[in-house]
């Protein structure tokens, strides 16, 4: 599992996740997906390019979305291939964490209302 | 006749061996071109049923073989994984109810209702001293997931 940042315009942070988000894809960013979301600001998750979601990975997205929010921040899933978004909609994160198909649909929901 | 084909894979209870698990899983499926998304559901429910055996069937640090079984039938696949942990019936657990609030929501703990959602029928039982998981997978349920609910 690979974790690659990019700086955004207006505070946002994009996170491009590469890999399986099993147990050993988890733990091996799971450090560093912490420390790039303790921000304040808005983070979108690129989802692309992750070819298999579990439990564990299931609960790096649940839990620092959670510290995200706690904080005043707001983190957004993008682009989950179709077997994966069918793991987060089974679980229902997509009633707590939006998820997008694509970037642009993702930013405008995150521009100030 | 039905035509089955049988494959078996015996691991230890370690967490470095999912992948191995993974890579064999992978190999079977690409090699005799099963649909993507049964692949996908057979990934998803081994990694977490072989997963929960090594967090909690031995409360001891030894090594202990977890036995995986798959068999290819005409009309579904079926997984078994055995163990020889304390008993432990994976279907008694209570599912989770998922939260419409972030704030409430459980960051943990959703492993056993994946399997539940994403096989289609779930049996346990205890045998010789050991645990037995099913899990069977339709050929005709294609990407339907949630279409009946698993037993």
């Amino acid at each position: 599992m690979e974790l690659q940042t990019e700086q955004m315009n207006e505070g946002i942070t994009k996170i491009t996740l590469s890999g399986r988000l099993d147990v050993a894809g988890t733990n091996a960013i799971d450090s560093q997906f912490a420390a790039v979301t303790a921000t304040q600001g808005p983070v979108i998750v690129d989802l692309s390019a992750v070819d298999f979601i579990g439990s564990m990975g299931v609960r790096l997205l649940l839990s620092n979305a959670k510290a995200l929010g706690a904080r005043g921040g707001k983190m957004i899933l993008c682009k989950p291939a179709p077997m994966v978004r069918k793991v987060l909609e089974t679980i229902g994160i997509d009633a707590m964490i939006p998820i997008f198909d694509d970037i642009d649909s993702a930013l405008r929901a995150l521009k100030p209302s | 006749m039905t035509l089955s084909q049988r494959f078996e894979l015996s691991i230890t209870n370690d967490i470095s061996e999912l992948r191995r698990l993974a890579e064999w899983l992978s190999d079977i499926t690409h090699r005799l071109a099963i649909p993507r998304d049964i692949a996908f559901r057979l990934d998803l429910c081994l990694h977490e049923a072989v997963h929960n055996v090594i967090q909690h069937a031995h409360r001891e640090r030894r090594p202990h073989p977890i036995d995986v079984c798959l068999l290819l039938e005409s009309d579904a696949l079926r997984l078994e994984i055995e163990d020889e942990g304390a008993p432990f019936d994976p279907l008694n657990v209570t599912p989770i109810t998922p939260a419409s609030d972030l704030t409430e929501a459980k960051a943990g703990g959703w492993g056993i209702s994946l399997i539940r959602q994403f096989s289609d029928q779930c049996q346990y039982d205890r045998r010789e001293c050991k645990n037995r998981l099913i899990l069977l997978f339709r050929r005709d349920r294609g990407n339907d997931v949630g279409a009946e609910p698993p037993r």
